[in-house]
This record gives C-alpha cells, structure tokens and sequence, in this order.
C-alpha cells in the first residue's frame, strides 16, 4: 500500500473518532448545578410550592453529589438523566434540597452504561473513585456493581426490580422503579371492573423481562380470577407482528395485552392485532405515556383499549406532577419526558429529607422503615420483601392510575390510592404464597 | 384458510422490505467492495427525513418520501466522496471498509440523537384503514408498501439490466480495472451506486416511519436481518436478495404463529443449511473475499 494511501486512511480514521466522540461524548460524564435563588422548600420531594424571591438567601454551602448510572442513547436512561437534572434544578432554584434544616445543592452526574454490564461497572468505578458522589440512581445492570457501592456505603435506589438488588446482605440498596407494582395494580383493577374481561391472551418479547412479565401475568390470573390462555413470545427486535395479531384473532379471548416489549414493540402488537380485525378488549399493563403512544399508533386505532398511567397523564396533574412537567418542558420543550427515572430521584430526595441528613446509614433507615413519597408517577410506598427474606422496606409501590382511550382521546378514568396499591398487591402475595 | 393467507401476505409485506434494503446492500458490496455497516442507519435516517417533513415542515407524505429518498441518496454519495473513496485501494481493503462504516453508523447515530432526542417520533399513518375481504384483514398501508415495493424493486432491476450505469455498474463489479480501460470511470459508477443504494434505504425508511414509528434503534435492529437476507439469496445477485427478502419474510411470519418458541432457531437454521449446501447463496456464486 502507498504510503500517501495509509496516510489518507489513517486520517480518515482520526478524523471519524474525533467526530463520533465529539458527537456523543462517550463515557463521558456531565454535571447539573443550578445556583441557588432563594426561595422557601418544600416538606415533600420534588418542590412543589412557589420559591420566595422578595429576598435572596445565601447560596447552600453544602452539597451532596447524585450518580446517575444509565444507558444515555436510550429514552429510558437519558429520560433518568433528564429527570435527574430537572428536579436537582427545581430544588436548586428554590433554595436547595432541605435536609434536616440546611439547604443543599444537588450535583448531579450522569454516566453512560454503554448498555451493558462492563460499561456499568466502569460509569460506577468512575463516580465512586473520580467523582465521589455520595448516591446513585442505579440502572438494569445494578446487580453487577452492588458490592462496590456496599464498600464504599454509597446507597443506591436502582431501576431494576430483581430480586439481588433487594437481596437482605445488601444494606444500601433499593428498588425504585414501579415495576414491582405496576402490572398487579393493573390486573387487580381490571379484574375488579372488567369482570367480563375472563380470559387473555398476551405477548411478551422473548427475553429475560417478557419471561418474567409472563410469569407475573400468570400469578396475576390466579390471583385475580383470569385465565391466560396463551402467552405469545416473539423475537426481541421483532417489528413485524402479522403471526401474533392471527394466533390472537384465532384464539379470539376477551382480552388481549401486550407488555414487556417497551412502548414501541407493544403497541406495534396492538396495532398488528386491532388491523387483523380483532374486536375483543385491548388492554396495556404497562404505563406508556400518551406522547410516546402518539410515536407508533393512532388514538382512533385503540378505541376503546385500556392502559395504565401515570400521575402525569392526569388532568389536572396532581401538584408534584406539575412541577416536573412544568420544568422539564421548559428544559426540554421538543421532548415530552421518559418519567420512569423521576421515581427514583423522588425516593432519594424524600430519604435524604426523611432521614435529616445526607449520612448513608440515615438515609438507609429512613427508606428502609416503610417510608412515603409522593412522586411525578403517583404516590408512593416503599414496602418489605418478605418473600426475599428482607424485612427492611427496599421495593416500592406506585399508585399509577388507569386512562381510557375514547373517541381518539384519553382520559384517566381512575387514579388509585396506595392504600387500593397495596390492597392488590397483598392479593397477589397471597396466591402467590399458595 | 385466511390465516395461512395472513401470514404470507404479511410475510411478503415485510419481506419486500428486506428485499429492497438487501439489494441496496448486495449493490454496494458487490460493485463497490463496501460491507456497508451503516446501512441500517441510512434506513433509519430516511425514517426521521419523513418525519421531518410530514411532522416539522407540514409537507404531504409524498413529498416527505420524495426528500427521504434525495437526502439518503446524497448520504449515500457524500459518505462514498468523504470516507469510502479514501480506503478503497487499502492493502486489507474489506476490513477497512468495515472500520470506516463502523464511524459513519456511530457518527450517523449520534447526529440522529442530538438532532432528534432519544423520544420515538410518530409519522401520522397516510393510507388508513383496512381491507377485509372474508374473513381475511390486510390494512391498506401494507398493501400500499407492497405495491410499491414490487415497482420500486422492478424499477432496480430494470436500471441494473437495461441502461447504461447498470451496465457500467456490472462491469466495475466484475473487474473495476477492466471496466476502467475501457473508458468507465469507475469513481463515478461507485459514487452512482452508494447514491442508488441510499436511495432504496431512503425510501424503505421513509414507507415504514408511519407503520413503525422512528426511533433511533431501528437502524441497528434491521441491518442483521437485511444481511442474512442478503447471505441467503447470495451477496452478488439482486435476484438472490428478492428470493431471500420473500424466504425470509414468509419463513419469520410462519415459524412465528406455528412454533414462536423457535422462530429464530428456525429460520437460522433454514438459513444455515441453505448456505451449507449452496454456499454462495440461493443464487449468488460462492466467492473468495480477501480481507
């Protein structure tokens, strides 16, 4: 090869990493600090009441450092990232974060995964040794890294709901996503207010989550008095859902669901369904918020079908649900928000608050001791895991509500308390317990 | 009987598909040298061009595919002018054309996202409703993808058989250096065939955004089904990435609805043993590839 040749390829090649680094700054990490204007906090996190600005207080002095551990080219993480940053700015802007009687900014700082275990590891490596963050919001690979965290008492409420994040050795650790909760809440509704609804079928993605959505669907059933009668799994990057929507439209139950693929698989299912002419009830399990439903399927597509939702869907939002849409709609105008990570942040801020102090083992406690919160999804609970063997409270419950797509528009139809939460849940544990 | 109609019917719909994205690959590969990579992202940057400009710039969706089509192609011929061309006579050229595709897809990618934002992105569905004749259902929008499919497909092979840039292309696909002697100039044929291919991953992105939604994963998902495509009917014979897109496409629908446990073992395993006992494919000749 010439040499000219070489030289040319070689700085093709430079020039290619330069710009795709640049582009995505990867493993990169990035630092949210709002200063502070003054203003009074609030007694629930996030802020929900107006900053005082007739004065301006001094600046909190103190500060504690948030990780963010999380896929950042994925809506899911980056909306964690996104919520991360939008609640530290709205606590920031008022004043800063109370705990226990002192203002504190929140820093955060996020790190991408990479999407997966490895690239989790070295984000976690990074924010404990380079830059000393004092907790993390954890992602799906958490499992992996929890004994770093653990070493260095750094806790941490993750996304992930399985079982070793809960595990009792871990005392730093808890489970802040409504995934726990969600679908029981879901099916413990339907069951109660669509009696008619006796037998589904429903389609998950054939890996690690739809099997387990799958089993949760079958507990659920007993639980509550529905029949599965067919579990449809199809490849994880399946777009095409022709096979699925005729075993649906041949098996004709009288309800079909679709969960655990993400917003865009699972309605990409229903609308395979609903085009190949089924006319039973639609139902989602799983909470996708409207703008991201609006991305694959069309209202009037759905008439009809059923799903469960957010606090943020509500109209009008309750006032914590507010906030955060007020702000991350000023933040991030052209990009309606991926919520789920805001739960996580909710349960941070309302332990550091519940706990008076940014210590871990109070923080720890605090959650720990069935500790309440209200969050942008809804209203939430953290709850123990006997059945894991932790006593401590480390998973959660979320209130979620339930909306109705009508006339090619939506509306919540039910909001339901923690109390109807924990209500079905403690009918799903109890089957589940036979 | 309307169900086995379903599934080959459907089966086609997203078998053409594959067929159009292959053959833009089989293309490229095969006149070009290029194991374009970043294929699936061209596909799905012509998915988020049809959103622009139904959604953003409020343009009819023809009009919306039409720009898909152009911007991908230019895509396609700037990618070829900046990056390609500079590696196409390396010493290990294949590798090297790997590497290079390898930075336009993570470049592609990340332009995509701070475009866009992370947000799936909805292009409203243009060809509403449904056909039902018996007991059997198809919406017209796959009819429409069909329909279009098979004449855009026709068209491709029409060009490749029958003009004269198909012509030239066949040469440089045979020997570049002899194609040149005799007065083709082989940098503008490579130039014509990454803007042709961009084309078809244009077009194919921009007619499913309303089916399928835009969202910054498409890209990545499509490219291995769109290459085993393309091993399946033979990576040099457009016939062969009709013939494979159609397999493909009917072979996932049914192996789904029969025995959706293993689909993918099934059609992996169909795949394999077609290329074990044709190694270049159902159509394609079984080839020696320097790396």
């Amino acid at each position: 090869m010439h040499r000219h040749h070489l030289a040319a390829c070689v700085a093709v090649l430079i020039i290619f990493v330069l710009g795709a680094a640049a582009l995505s700054g990867c493993g990169g990490t990035t630092t949210t600090t709002a200063p502070a204007v003054g203003g009074a906090d609030t007694t629930t996190a996030p802020a929900t009441g107006g900053a005082d600005t007739t004065t301006a207080p001094a600046a909190p002095t103190k500060s504690v450092k948030v990780g963010v551990v999380a896929w950042l080219g994925w809506p899911i993480g980056l909306g964690t990232q996104r919520s991360a940053e939008v609640m530290a700015d709205t606590v920031n802007q008022a004043g800063g974060l109370d705990i226990g009687g002192e203002k504190y900014t929140v820093e955060v700082i996020a790190a991408d995964d990479q999407n997966n275990a490895e690239g989790s590891r070295s984000a976690v490596e990074k924010l404990l040794s380079q830059d000393k963050v004092q907790y993390i919001i954890g992602d799906e690979f958490s499992g992996g890294w929890l004994q770093l965290t653990e070493e260095a008492k750094v806790p941490v409420v993750s996304v992930n709901p399985a079982p070793t994040i809960m595990d009792p050795k871990y005392k730093y650790s808890f489970q802040g996503s409504p995934f726990s909760s969600q679908f029981v809440e879901f099916y413990g509704w339907m069951a109660e207010n669509r009696p008619e609804v006796k037998t589904v079928v429903c389609a998950f993605p054939d890996n690690q989550i739809g099997h387990i959505e799958a089993d949760i669907t079958d507990q659920a059933g007993k639980a509550f008095g529905f029949t599965v009668s067919e579990k449809l799994f199809y490849p994880p990057d399946a777009t095409d859902f022709v096979a699925q929507a005729e075993k649906v439209k041949s098996a004709n139950p009288d309800g079909f669901i679709a969960m655990g693929g993400g917003p865009a698989s699972d309605l990409l299912v229903m609308k395979a369904v609903i085009q190949s002419g089924y006319k039973g009830a639609l139902l989602q399990a799983a909470p996708v918020p409207n703008w991201a439903t609006k991305a694959f399927i069309s209202f009037d597509d759905v008439e009809g079908m059923i799903s469960s939702a957010y606090a943020l869907e509500a109209d009008p939002m309750p006032a914590v649900a507010q906030v955060y849409w007020d702000a991350y709609m000023a933040k991030f105008p052209d990009d309606p928000p991926e919520p789920l990570g805001s739960n996580m942040v909710s349960i941070l801020f309302a332990g550091l608050q519940k706990a008076g102090s940014v210590d871990p083992d109070a923080f720890a406690a605090a959650v720990g001791s069935g500790m309440t919160y209200e969050s942008p999804l809804g209203p939430g609970q953290m709850i123990a895991r006997p059945d894991l063997n932790n006593e401590r409270t480390v998973d959660t419950v979320v209130a979620l509500s339930i909306k109705q797509y009508a006339g090619g528009k939506v509306s919540v139809i039910h909001a339901m308390t923690v109390e109807e939460a924990l209500g079905y849940m403690g009918t799903f544990a109890a089957a589940s317990a036979q | 009987m309307s169900t086995i109609v379903g599934l080959v019917v459907g089966g086609m719909a997203s078998g053409l598909v594959y067929v159009l994205l292959a053959a833009g690959l089989i293309l490229v590969l095969s006149v070009s040298r290029v194991f374009l990579i970043a294929y699936g992202q061209f596909y799905m940057v012509g998915a988020y061009i049809a959103y622009a400009g139904v959604v953003l710039l409020h343009v009819p969706f023809a009009a919306a595919l039409a720009m898909a089509v152009v911007v991908v192609a230019l895509l396609g011929m700037l990618t070829y002018l900046l990056v390609f061309r500079f590696v196409e006579h390396a010493e290990r050229q294949f590798l090297a054309t790997i590497v290079a595709a390898a930075g336009v897809m993570l470049i592609l990618n990340q332009a995509v996202l701070s475009l866009f934002g992370a947000s799936p992105r909805s292009v409203p569905t243009v060809f509403r409703g449904i056909m039902t004749v018996g007991s059997f259902s198809l919406s017209y929008e796959k009819l429409v993808l069909i329909g279009a499919s098979v004449v855009v497909t026709l068209g491709l092979f029409a060009v490749y058989q029958r003009t004269r840039i198909g012509r030239a292309m066949r040469a440089v696909a045979v020997s570049p250096e002899v194609a040149g002697l005799h007065g083709i100039s082989v940098t503008r044929v490579h130039l014509l065939t990454m803007g042709g291919a961009g084309m078809l991953a244009g077009f194919a992105g921009a007619m499913l955004a309303p089916m399928y939604g835009v969202h910054t994963e498409m890209g990545n998902g499509v490219f291995l089904t769109v290459m085993l495509v393309a091993m399946l009917g033979g990576m040099d014979s457009l016939v062969g990435a009709v013939l494979g897109g159609l397999v493909v496409g009917v072979t996932a629908g049914v192996g789904q609805y029969l025995l959706p446990n293993y689909s993918q073992i099934i059609l992996y395993a169909t795949i394999g043993v077609i290329i074990f006992l044709r190694p270049g494919g159902l159509v394609g000749r079984a080839a020696k590839v320097d790396v």
